[in-house]
Formats: structure tokens, C-alpha cells, sequence
């Protein structure tokens, strides 16, 4: 469960800049705490060294390390950031993808562009958090 | 005009207010910093912190595409850029200024879009001149000032909204690799075709031009009013071009000023196809949890169960954001409910339980949830409608109203029944917790209005500098206990007041500079803005070691103006003259300036403070300072009253002694023997007393006997009577003022109100008359 009062932590893994810079303002507008990756093998390093987050948002395609491997090897994690959530975005709309992000243990699935409004209900609900 | 909805501006009405809130503490913070830094120029970490404001600020700003306002925080941030990497060098001393004017222009603006939804016209010359100044303090050539804001690190934010179509598009004609893809954002102002300036053919002559969006109104203004000489568009565009037309058409367009922005954009940018999908639009919050607590069940029973690698790790998961989802809907049961079902030890978690609990929040949540907004906006601070804390303490009156009544029936009881009875002792000792649970909800409720007065002493620095500087005085304004708290709404009624009251110490108070020295004072003057809390009252005040005022001046006005008499004025103290700077029309000042000095500022001020309930003195030293104290209520707490008649006098009665009004007919007063009246009420005699003898007004010359008598049973320490009045008026709520000057001392009055006519009221202390 999240410390009450703080700031949600995002931890957002994606390659392109602008799309970092667009979630990133749309998430920190909305009251997030925002970190940022540009790969899988990045977000694992954060994730294994920074203070805990509360959501992990996750992009498919991606250099280095896509984002199901990274996924797969965060829920085999034998520590506490196995049961983090995973909000998994990607330009792939198929009903193939989507059921590959669950079964490497995906919680939400969005389809780009997202939204402002979208990507923070989102964020709030896979948080848990209310004002 | 809304013509500037692009891309990322999809965004909600709460985004915006919430940007309205942050942009405001930013500017704040910038402020703060800036000011800070031109008494120490070389603290690095305000440097920072001004940039990280700004920076923050701009960011924000880019999210609602107000052009104007995110070119001129840009250009500002660029300058506390160069500022903080030492590139300024010289002109390090000259940036405060124009950084300072940007803050108020967005400040303005920003009203504006609070106001009026967008930016006002004109905006856009505005902010050239403010890029303009902002460039030149920089150092930056005059010709580049005029240029459009030349291209940032990232791409404008509309990019980002490429439909498929049109990245296909533009993919389709970068064939060649020397080809640079231009991004062209071009908001014509509204007057352009006043200046000769043609923004579709302009659009037209751009080579290579594969996508152009042109945006108009929405909504379309009536057609009546119409401007067909005004432009309304908004144009976007990329186009593929060789390195020499790119230099060609920014050269044209830097003719345009902030109106236009050209950006090279990354060719791996418009890539990644972006389709738009459909997708489910939820649109309640309790559809959109639904639909995340059944992808987590979708999830736990995809590829293949248990047998899935991290399978453990993949049911916390599920069970956590379920429990997330159940919490963000406030139903923070069944999200306990959920994590219950998830075993803490890897080994032992069942993919089926977890499965089932969600299962089982799934089914009441259509009922229990969807009644919270989905504003992921919090923190630790709550924002709630001053409305409804209103309502609460409203509330909290009623109880009190409702409690009185239960005091009424329990005296009764007591009558019929005995003290001693058991029924009587209970209802006695509930009445008590009632009466307890009412004050302390009120307390709490007016508790929930108060602020720290920072609120308002926070925007006095930078005024203080200004006004110093157009004075020519030297200042140092010390704030003291700006955490005080009061009520909000009297916090938000300090600031006219307060601003007289600083301009008049720096107009008329502090002496310039050179007579300072001359006195033997420090060149600088000391100005001091404090508040702390006395007993129930905040206190706030004005200090300078100026001139303080001249006592003889005074007198001489105030004779002048005919507020008091020759002899009068020779016959009063100093400090009872220097009061007199009150009295409306009495101004020292020698000569009228532009700051104050019209004789109405005390008098505002004077009328400001009892507007709430307070009072203001001044004490003046002379040659060493003077010192004005505003002493206000904590809290402007409503008094409920009712109002009657008494021949042609109105009085309050505090409807909390208030137990019910009566016509009572002649035939069932009984005469006593001393002239006294009694009446007989609920198998009571209670007294009956003339309001008239109370009050010492003659008697009535109406035929007795006639009519009704109108009567008000009204009790106080534990006696009740019946008051008789002429007529009985209206519930009022008012602001109740002590009494003050001749009357105060005096007996039987707990203060006085104004009435919504503007005539003034005695509130009668009911305790007193019952005496």
C-alpha cells in the first residue's frame, strides 16, 4: 500500500522524448511524481535502486529491453516490486498484443495517443488515489 | 478565441483550474526568488529555484497552447538559463526587471483565462515586447528579438497528434535523405489583416507541404457577431524541404514575430504509427473501475495460469491495482477485502481467490461506486468550496436551534415527572452531549475557513520595492508571524487595507534618504508588517521609523475640515489628534502624489476594519515612527438574530434565547398585584414583560385590550419569560460588533449589527433584561 499524503511515483519507461515530455506534463499537472527511463533495462535498474513507485508505465517498443521482457522479469522478482502495477502503452491495437501484455502480467492496457485525462484516470485508478 | 484546442490542449476544465492554481504558487515562488536574489546576486540556489519555477511554469503553460503566454515564460526561462550557466556575465545585475514584468503579465493573463477562458487580444504584440526586452537583456542582437522564438529542444506539442494519415503522408514525401521536415505553428493575430499580412497565401508558398490543419472557432460565434475583418485561425503544418527553402521560408516567417514558430522535426518522431483505435470510452468512474478490476481478472487467467512465469508476482499485482481501483472509487471495504484475499507469502497466493474477491467488489460496485469525481488531484491539502464549509457551520446553528428546543421539553419533563426520574437524568445528560457536539462542530467548521495571513502579507514585498523605487526611498520590510491564521475571508479583506497603510508609510512616513542621513537614521528605512493573535482577536500591524505624523498638522486639518472645533483641538491629547488621521478628509501629506495622500486612505482603512467586526489605532512617536494596528475578529462569525419592533425602534434578540413566538390574547394575561403581567403557556405561568418598560420608552398609546399581544418566550439562564413587542420581524444572520465609544460599558446590549436597509441595531442581551 502507498504512504497516504505523498505523491503517487510514476516511473515512466519510454523511448521517444516527446512522449516522455507529454506524459510527463500531463502526469505532473495532474499532482504525480514522475521519474523517467528510457528503456526495459533502465526502469529495472531504477526500479531495483530508487525508493519504491506506486506505477510503473510501460511501453512495448522499445531499444535495448521491449517492455514484455521487462515486465516478465519484474513479476519474477522475488521482492515487493514483483506486485507493482503495470499500466503497458503501445501503438499496437490487435487482440494478439494486448493478450501478450497479460500474460506477462500487464493490469491496463493503452492504445497511443493517449489522452491527458485518460493517462491520469488511469494513473489515479491503478494507485489508488483520491483527493 | 478557443481556436487553440490542439493536441495535448484536449484537456479538462480541472486541468486547467488546477494550472490556474500551480501557475499562481509558481510565479509566486519566481517572485520571491527574484527579488531574494537582487539582495544577494550571487546565491546560486535562487537562481535555480527561480529557473526551476519558471521552467515548471512554461512546461505547463505548453500543455493549453496559450501561445502567447508560453513564448514569453519561455524566453524568460531562456534568460535565467543563460543567467544560471554565467553566460550573462555583465548584464547578471539587469535581469530581475524584466523577468518581474513577464510575472505580472502572465499574472494578468492568467486572470484572463480564469475569466474570459482564453487570452486577451492583444496578447500577442504583449509578449513580442516582453520576448523583446527579455532578449535584449540577455544581450542578444535587436534583429533576432524580432524573430519568431526560435526552436526549442522538443518539437511543439501538436506533433505528438499526427493522425496515421498524416505521418503516412509526410513518411510518403521524405523519400529523399537531405529533406529536413519542418514543423510550422502559426496563430495569425486577430487584427493581421490590418497589417497586410495574408496567413493562408503565406501557408501556400511554403514548398513541400504535406499536412495543413487549419483550426477555426469553437464554438462559431453568431453569425451577428461576426468580425469578418478579424481572423480566427489557427494553422499547422509540416513540409518536407531542402536545407535552402527551410532557410528561405524561416526567414519569412521570422518577419511574422511570435505569431509563427518553425521547428525541425526528428525524423524518427513520425515514425511509430499512431492509430487511432476504438477504444471504450468509459466515461463514469464506475465504469472505468469496472473495467479495470475486470482486466485484472482477464489478466490473472491469461497464458495459461499457474504455470506462467511470475505467477505469484502477477496475483499481487492483480490484487493490488484491484484494491487501487476499489479505493480511487472509495470503496475502501471491498479494496480491504481484495488485498485479504492475497496471501503476503509468493508460495502460498491462489490465482482463484484473488479471482473470486474481485469477482465479489465487482458486484455491489455499481451501486456503491460513482458518486467521486475523478480528480486524481489531492495531496495532503484538501481544496473544498468555501460554499460548503459555509453550509457546515450553518448546520452546526440549526443544531444549536434544535438543541435550545430539546432545553425546552426537558424543563417540562423535569415539571412534570420530578428531577429525579430516571427518563428526566437521561434526556438531561444527552441534552448536555448535544449541547457539547454542537459548539465543537462549530469550532471545527469556522476552524476549517482559517489561513495564514501569508496569504495576503506575500504579495507586499514586491510592491514595497516598486513603490520604494518610485519614491525614491530606501526600504527593508520585515515580516513578522505571517503564519497567524484568521478567516479566510478576512485574510482576503487585508489587502487594500494594508496596501494604504504601506503606502502611506512609505509616501509620508519614511523620509528620503538624504534626510534620513542627515537625522542621523539609517539611510534605509525599517518597515515592519506583522500579525500575531491576541486573546480572540488578530492583531496586524504597520510599523516605520519614519517622520510619524505631525500631531499640530492634524489638529489643523481637522479644524479645517470641520471635524472638530478650535477649542476642541487645543484641548485633546497628541495621541487623541493623531487618531484623528481617521476621520475621513484628513490627510498630512504636504503635497498630492500619485501613491497616496488623497486624505481617503486612513479612512478606508478605518472603514475596511469595522466592515469586519474591527477596530484600528495608531500610535506615532514623533521623529521615530509611527505604528497602526488593526485589530480584527478571528473569524467573522455570523450571530443569528431576530429582529422586533418597538414603537419605531428595532431591536435584535439572539435567536439562540429564542423559544417561541406567540400571539397571546388579552383574556389570558393575568394582572398581578404590583401592575406586573403573567400569562399561562403549556401549563406554565411565565412573566410577561413589556419590552417598552424595559427599555424605558413611553408607554404605548394604543387601546389595550383590542388586538393580540405579541410575545416572545425567550430564556437565559435557565429562566424563561415572555417579552412583549410591537411586532415580531425577521430571522436575520448578522455580523454582531461590540459596542464601542459612548455606549460601551453599557449594560444590556450584547453589541450592535447593521441591517440590510444600512440602519443600525441594538442587539439586546437577553440574560441582562431577564435580570
Amino acid at each position: 500500500m502507498r504512504r497516504t499524503g505523498t505523491k503517487p511515483r510514476i516511473l515512466v519507461t519510454e523511448d521517444a522524448a516527446l512522449v516522455r515530455l507529454y506524459y510527463r506534463q500531463a502526469l505532473t499537472t495532474a499532482g504525480f511524481a514522475v521519474e523517467e527511463a528510457l528503456n526495459g533495462v533502465e526502469a529495472l535498474e531504477r526500479l531495483a535502486v530508487s525508493e519504491p513507485f506506486d506505477l510503473l508505465i510501460l511501453d512495448i517498443n522499445m531499444p535495448k529491453m521491449d517492455g514484455l521482457t521487462c515486465l516478465r522479469a519484474l513479476r519474477s522478482d522475488p521482492g515487493p516490486t514483483a506486485s507493482l502495477p503495470v499500466l503497458m502503452t503501445s501503438s499496437e491495437a490487435g487482440p494478439e498484443d494486448v493478450e501478450a501484455a497479460r500474460a506477462a502480467g500487464a493490469n491496463y492496457y493503452l492504445v497511443k495517443p493517449v489522452s491527458p485525462e485518460e493517462l491520469c484516470r488511469c494513473a489515479a485508478a491503478l494507485t489508488g488515489w483520491r483527493s | 478565441m478557443r481556436c487553440c484546442a490542439y493536441g495535448v490542449a484536449v484537456v479538462s476544465g480541472s486541468l486547467l483550474a488546477q494550472f490556474l492554481v500551480e501557475a499562481r504558487e509558481l510565479i509566486q515562488e519566481a517572485s520571491d526568488d527574484l527579488l531574494a536574489l537582487e539582495r544577494d546576486p550571487e546565491d546560486a540556489e535562487c537562481i535555480d529555484r527561480a529557473f526551476r519555477a519558471l521552467h515548471t511554469l512554461k512546461g505547463s503553460a505548453a500543455l493549453f497552447a496559450f501561445a502567447p503566454l508560453t513564448s514569453t515564460l519561455h524566453a524568460a526561462e531562456d534568460l535565467l538559463a543563460a543567467l544560471r550557466e554565467g553566460r550573462l556575465g555583465d548584464a547578471a545585475g539587469d535581469i530581475a526587471d524584466p523577468v518581474l514584468a513577464v510575472l505580472d503579465q502572465a499574472t494578468r493573463w492568467l486572470d484572463a483565462i480564469e475569466s474570459e477562458g482564453d487570452l486577451p487580444p492583444g496578447a500577442t504584440e504583449a509578449s513580442a515586447r516582453l520576448v523583446a526586452r527579455l532578449r535584449g537583456a540577455a544581450g542578444e542582437d535587436h534583429h533576432d528579438a524580432t524573430g519568431p522564438v526560435r526552436q526549442s529542444a522538443s518539437p511543439p506539442d501538436w506533433v505528438a497528434t499526427l493522425t496515421e494519415g498524416e505521418r503516412a503522408a509526410i513518411r510518403g514525401m521524405s523519400g529523399e535523405r537531405s529533406r529536413l521536415a519542418l514543423a510550422i505553428t502559426y496563430d495569425p493575430d486577430p487584427d493581421c489583416f490590418f497589417h497586410g499580412d495574408d496567413p493562408l497565401g503565406q501557408m501556400r508558398r511554403v514548398p513541400g507541404l504535406a499536412v495543413c490543419r487549419i483550426k477555426v472557432p469553437d464554438p462559431w460565434p453568431p453569425l451577428a457577431e461576426m468580425d469578418v475583418f478579424r481572423c480566427r485561425i489557427c494553422l499547422r503544418a509540416v513540409a518536407l524541404m531542402s536545407p535552402e527553402e527551410a532557410a528561405e521560408v524561416r526567414s519569412r516567417f521570422r518577419l511574422l514575430g511570435p505569431q509563427a514558430r518553425i521547428d525541425e522535426i526528428p525524423a524518427d518522431l513520425l515514425l511509430p504509427a499512431a492509430p487511432s483505435p476504438a477504444r471504450p470510452t468509459t466515461t463514469t468512474v464506475a465504469a472505468f473501475t469496472r473495467a479495470v478490476l475486470e482486466e485484472q481478472r482477464r489478466m490473472l487467467s491469461a497464458g495459461g495460469g499457474a504455470a506462467v512465469r511470475g505467477q505469484p508476482g502477477r496475483i499481487a499485482a492483480a490484487a493490488r491495482v484491484a484494491a487501487n481501483a476499489l479505493r480511487f472509487a472509495g470503496d475502501s471495504e471491498a479494496a480491504a477485502r481484495v488485498e485479504a484475499a492475497c496471501a503476503s507469502d509468493p508460495a502460498l497466493r491462489d490465482a482463484d481467490q484473488v479471482n473470486r474477491a474481485i469477482a465479489e467488489a465487482l458486484s455491489p460496485t455499481v451501486s456503491r461506486i460513482g458518486t467521486v469525481a475523478p480528480d486524481p488531484r489531492g495531496g495532503r491539502l484538501l481544496r473544498v468550496d468555501s460554499a460548503k464549509v459555509d453550509r457546515l457551520i450553518a448546520l452546526a446553528d440549526e443544531m444549536v436551534l434544535a438543541r435550545n428546543a430539546i432545553q425546552h421539553l426537558l424543563r417540562r419533563a423535569e415539571q412534570q415527572l420530578g428531577a429525579g426520574q430516571e427518563l428526566v437524568r437521561g434526556l438531561k445528560d444527552q441534552h448536555g452531549t448535544l449541547e457539547r457536539l454542537a459548539r465543537e462542530w462549530h469550532e471545527a467548521a469556522v476552524r476549517m475557513r482559517m489561513v495564514p495571513v501569508e496569504e495576503v502579507f506575500r504579495r507586499f514585498p514586491r510592491l514595497v520595492r516598486e513603490l520604494s523605487r518610485q519614491l525614491g526611498k530606501q526600504v527593508e520590510l520585515v515580516i513578522e508571524g505571517e503564519r497567524t491564521e484568521a478567516d479566510r475571508d478576512l485574510v482576503e479583506s487585508l489587502f487594500e487595507p494594508l496596501l494604504h497603510l504601506l503606502r502611506n508609510s512609505l509616501d509620508h512616513g519614511i523620509e528620503p534618504p538624504e534626510e534620513r542621513q542627515r537625522i542621523g537614521k539609517a539611510k534605509a528605512a525599517r518597515l515592519v508588517l506583522r500579525a500575531f493573535q491576541e486573546a480572540d482577536r488578530v492583531i496586524i500591524e504597520v510599523e516605520d521609523d519614519g517622520r510619524g505624523v505631525d500631531a499640530r498638522l492634524v489638529r489643523r486639518r481637522a479644524v479645517q475640515r470641520g471635524i472638530i472645533d478650535a477649542e476642541r483641538a487645543a484641548s485633546i491629547t497628541d495621541a487623541e489628534a493623531v487618531e484623528l488621521v481617521f476621520a475621513s478628509g484628513v490627510s498630512t501629506a504636504e503635497t498630492v502624489s500619485d501613491i497616496s495622500g488623497r486624505g481617503i486612505g486612513m479612512d478606508a482603512v478605518r472603514h475596511a476594519a469595522e466592515r469586519t467586526g474591527g477596530t484600528v489605532s495608531i500610535r506615532s512617536r514623533p521623529r521615530e515612527g509611527s505604528t497602526i494596528r488593526l485589530s480584527l475578529p478571528l473569524s467573522v462569525t455570523l450571530t443569528q438574530i431576530l429582529v422586533v419592533r418597538v414603537d419605531q425602534h428595532l431591536f435584535g434578540l439572539p435567536l439562540d434565547t429564542v423559544l417561541e413566538s406567540l400571539r397571546v390574547p388579552e383574556a389570558r394575561i393575568q394582572k398581578l398585584r404590583d401592575g406586573a403581567e403573567a400569562f399561562a403557556q403549556n401549563d406554565r405561568i411565565l412573566p410577561l414583560i413589556p419590552l417598552r418598560r424595559i427599555l424605558e420608552l413611553p408607554a404605548a398609546d394604543r387601546a389595550t385590550g383590542v388586538q393580540d399581544r405579541h410575545v416572545i418566550v425567550v430564556q437565559a439562564d435557565g429562566q424563561e419569560a415572555g417579552l412583549e413587542v410591537d411586532e415580531i420581524g425577521d430571522r436575520l444572520e448578522v455580523i454582531l460588533r461590540p459596542l464601542g465609544g459612548l455606549l460601551a460599558g453599557m449594560r444590556g446590549y450584547l453589541g450592535t449589527t447593521l441591517l440590510g436597509s444600512g440602519r443600525a441595531t441594538l442587539v439586546l442581551d437577553v440574560r441582562e433584561v431577564l435580570r
